[in-house]
């Protein structure tokens, strides 16, 4: 409980660092915002209305209060590029990055729990060897490569699907899903190698620990060693590793939304950082690291909760 | 286990070794300008003339990777080498004052690093403003705060060692004992580090370029090239596949590096 | 029936390195009786934890016993398939082992660990195993049983953790129990608790005891026979009384004389000569004849024979029996 009321206290402080960090950068962005809405040609009595309804003319704390209470309301203004609240731009694109996020974690998991099994059990065997060097592959293609492999080899060839013809998720689920495969995939295979290594790691560690032989002692078979023993040693390192994966994802879904031309949040901050809608990429910017930020506890506290070893520092 | 390791060296060597030559070499010699767009002659394939074929503008393709690796593992170097700089003056001084110091550092690196890398590169990009040297700034800071760590947890297991202690009795300045006395120890674990770095420096940077907010046009850089190259994906996949190859056999050289190098530490 | 619980006949264990296949421990012959304490003495490196690893059935997936027997109460092991064998684990032969705090399961609570055993070869109810657990925790010593099932092992201290491991070892009276180094990763004070515990534990349940150790003192404290191994071979074997007092192989002699005691004050005291080589090293003659100060040259060409001294005490050496001091 102690351990978990400190975790809480090192988040708000993330949180709140992460949000001054954010506001100080975008504050000392070169370049008028009020000029950017108005143009250069506005009269100066239009220019200065705007700036104090922007509340530009407060000092730097007090237009941190209040940007930060607008975000909490979720009222982040508007963005300049589309005129719309920031925030109905965010909530559309959302689930289709969501949705990319969730293909692209099953596929790691589904791939990569028993490939590292497999890889740790049969240890310097052929079949380990295979899955090291294809990992090694792996880790090495650029996700946006591979998306335009993928596009090419599945889209032309193959044509088992029309790239650039994106299906929304309010008219046809079904195919919207099936659009987002071949997305998915590109995000998944370079950290299905990453997964895969860490995996093979830990599990080697575990299966060479002295409670395992412990267990075998007690005349344990492999499965019950495996269940009872090994694997909620194993889940620690799993925690920490999914952790990591889904930052990397949200890192991946960035990119890979470009290349398939899917209007996630990935896409609308492209879009934002080329017309320099600072509204929209200052506030996608810290719903991420919020996220991350909430995914980073979440994952300490289930460590917390598997190994009771892990107290206090 | 040795001859393993040997050969993921070499092979990694071997690898990085050919693609510096290309990049040196591009500054003597490149079969064609690499900036010189010939309409007549878009989407050429594989020939004698070409090597590597033209792209939609009738460049040629094969100039124009050698020319982008000249930039692409310039970009690569400066980042990795500002992060490592970086990274151990923050680490040392993290690790060996501890303290408020280190309480302060470790509290801004985890606020960095809870920018998923590629978003906050693209967050330096904006506040940078485009600009020729943007593109370094931004992703040396992606380095900062791993070489940070790794500094750090070095320096916290070396700090209480007895050499460290003789120094102190010495008389040494903290700023000796860190960087003469600690430092050294460190470098092995630095230099795996920093090759991985290298290949997560290039991947980072072909993404940045790809999404058109790394090294701007006409330089070419692979990123950019392969994304130009998508919207004629249908006519020539060819100028897509040399770009991202060439980012493939670079990464995966420094890789096979890195791999070596750390199971020889082992 | 005879009163042999265990015996090894000829047991060679190969050990699979790379693509190389070495033979380590070679044509040992013992026997434990019941209801005794058997030691294993010898350096470290020497091949005791593999025999005893052997006959628990725990060898590495590179170790393999590739000629032999172990007759154990009547049935060889190397017989049993991996089912068989399985069921005997834990319940007939149970391993008490090195390093307490690594070999009990960090995430899982005391009470767990130490019913295991039961609930794998029992079928006995939740209720009985609950209660046998708390008996068993009280017999090994541990005053507060009712807390302690809810503890996790790194809460624990060394002494208690090796008790818990001594508990899950004994839960289901085994007729041998294999104490591998069990007192060496202890505070002295703490050792001489958990081998009276063992001691204890020897004489209310009669159960067979196999204790290894480095340490000659606390062989000769507990063991009521002993054998000492010297590079996979058990070179001399006889009760501890005759072998410390009359130890007849000059490497046993050695060991012996390197004991700091009482009566040495003043001395300096005897090392032996060298190290023990290297596994790869060929065999030939005397394993021993390197580092002996007495060999003769068919010490160095012949392998000397394992033969009975006295009823009670067997060697493998060329020069036992001689009287040189």
């Amino acid at each position: 409980m102690k351990y978990i009321l400190r975790r809480f206290v090192t988040l708000l402080l993330t949180l709140f660092l992460v949000s001054v960090l954010t506001f100080i950068a975008f504050d000392i962005i070169p370049g008028d915002p009020v000029e950017l809405i108005l143009g250069t040609q506005a009269s100066p009595e239009r220019i200065t209305a705007l700036r104090t309804q922007l509340g530009l003319n407060e000092s730097l704390p007090v237009r941190y209060f209040d940007w930060l209470s607008g975000l909490l309301k979720f009222n982040a203004g508007n963005s300049i590029q589309y005129s719309r609240p920031v925030n109905s731009l965010i909530s559309n694109s959302f689930p289709v990055t969501a949705w990319l996020t969730f293909i692209s974690f099953s596929l790691i998991v589904l791939f990569s729990i028993p490939l590292g099994i497999f890889a740790a059990k049969w240890k310097n065997k052929l079949i380990d060897k295979i899955i090291s060097t294809v990992t090694m592959f792996s880790v090495s293609v650029p996700n946006f490569f591979l998306g335009v492999i993928f596009i090419w080899l599945f889209g032309i060839v193959f044509k088992l699907f029309s790239p650039g013809r994106y299906v929304d998720y309010h008219e046809n689920f079904i195919g919207f899903l099936n659009y987002l495969i071949f997305p998915a995939l590109a995000i998944a295979i370079p950290n299905i190698g990453i997964s895969v290594k860490f995996l093979r790691t830990s599990l080697i560690g575990q299966m060479n620990a002295d409670y395992v032989r412990t267990a075998y002692s007690k005349g344990n078979g492999d499965i019950a060693v495996l269940c009872r023993h090994v694997f909620r040693n194993a889940l620690a390192p799993l925690m920490t590793l999914f952790g990591m994966i889904i930052v990397e994802i949200l890192s991946g879904s960035i990119v890979i939304e470009q290349v398939f031309a899917l209007p996630g949040i990935g896409r609308l901050l492209i879009s934002s950082i080329t017309f320099r809608d600072l509204p929209v990429i200052e506030s996608l910017a810290i719903y991420i690291a919020f996220i991350v930020v909430f995914i980073n506890f979440a994952v300490d506290i289930a460590l917390q909760l598997i190994d009771p070893r892990i107290k206090i520092k | 286990m040795n001859k393993k390791n040997d050969f993921d060296m070499k092979l990694g060597f071997f690898i990085i070794g050919i693609v510096i030559s290309l990049a040196v070499s591009s500054f003597f010699y490149t079969p064609y300008d690499p900036y010189t767009m010939d309409i007549s002659h878009r989407f050429n394939g594989v020939s004698i003339k070409h090597l590597l074929g033209t792209d939609n503008f009738g460049r040629d393709i094969f100039s124009r990777v050698i020319t982008g690796a000249r930039f692409t593992l310039f970009v690569a170097i400066c980042t990795v080498s500002s992060g490592t700089l970086f990274g151990i003056i923050l680490g040392l001084t993290a690790g060996y004052l501890g303290g408020v110091a280190d309480e302060i550092i470790m509290r801004i690196i985890d606020a960095i690093n809870s920018f998923p890398a590629i978003l906050l590169a693209l967050v330096m990009v904006t506040v940078l403003n485009q600009g020729k040297y943007t593109i370094i700034v931004a992703l040396c800071i992606l380095f900062v705060p791993s070489f940070t760590r790794i500094v750090r947890s070095g320096t916290l297991q070396y700090k209480n060692n007895e050499f460290v202690k003789l120094a102190q009795v010495i008389g040494a300045s903290p700023l000796r004992i860190m960087f003469v006395h600690i430092l050294p120890n460190l470098y092995p674990t630095l230099l795996s580090a920093i090759v991985v770095g290298l290949s997560n420096a290039i991947l980072a940077e072909s993404g940045m370029s790809y999404l058109g907010l790394g090294i701007q046009p006409p330089i070419p850089s692979w990123g950019r090239m392969l994304y130009e190259a998508q919207t004629h994906l249908f006519h020539s996949p060819l100028s897509a596949f040399v770009p991202g190859m060439f980012i493939i056999i670079t990464v995966l050289g420094f890789n096979f590096l890195g791999e070596g190098i750390r199971k020889r530490l082992n | 029936m005879s009163d042999i619980l265990l015996e090894a006949e000829n047991l060679a264990i190969d050990i699979k390195n790379q693509n190389t296949n070495l033979t380590f421990v070679d044509g040992i012959n013992f026997s434990v009786k019941k209801g005794e304490i058997y030691g294993i003495v010898g350096e470290s490196g020497c091949g005791k934890s593999l025999l005893a690893h052997s006959i628990a059935g725990l060898l590495p997936e590179n170790v393999k016993i590739s000629s032999g027997r172990i007759m154990f109460d009547g049935v060889n092991l190397l017989n049993l398939n991996k089912k068989e064998f399985r069921k005997m684990k834990g319940k007939d032969i149970s391993m008490v082992f090195q390093e307490p705090l690594t070999s009990l399961n960090p995430l899982m609570k005391i009470g767990r660990q130490v019913s295991e055993n039961l609930k794998i070869h029992t079928d006995l109810t939740e209720n009985e195993i609950q209660k046998e657990t708390l008996n068993i925790l009280k017999k090994v010593g541990l005053n507060n049983p009712e807390e302690l099932v809810n503890c996790y092992p790194h809460q624990l201290s060394g002494g208690m953790r090796q008790r818990i491991m001594i508990a899950s070892a004994i839960i289901c009276k085994p007729k041998l129990v294999i104490a591998d180094e069990p007192t060496t990763a202890l505070d002295v004070t703490i050792q001489s608790q958990i081998l009276n515990l063992l001691q204890d534990i020897n004489k209310t349940y009669g159960c067979a005891i196999i204790f290894i150790s480095h340490d000659l003192g606390v062989i000769s404290r507990i063991c009521d026979r002993v054998a000492v191994m010297y590079f996979g071979n058990i070179i001399e074997e006889g009760d501890t009384k005759s072998v410390f007092s009359k130890p007849q192989h000059q490497y046993t002699k050695g060991l012996i004389d390197s004991i700091p005691t009482k009566d040495k004050k003043g001395l300096s005291l005897v090392n032996i000569p060298g190290k023990v080589p290297g596994i790869t090293e060929k065999k030939e003659g005397c394993y021993f004849a390197k580092r002996c100060t007495k060999a003769k040259e068919r010490c160095f060409k012949t392998k000397p024979e394992y033969t009975l001294i006295t009823h009670n005490h067997k060697v493998s050496c060329f020069l036992a029996g001689e009287t040189g001091e």
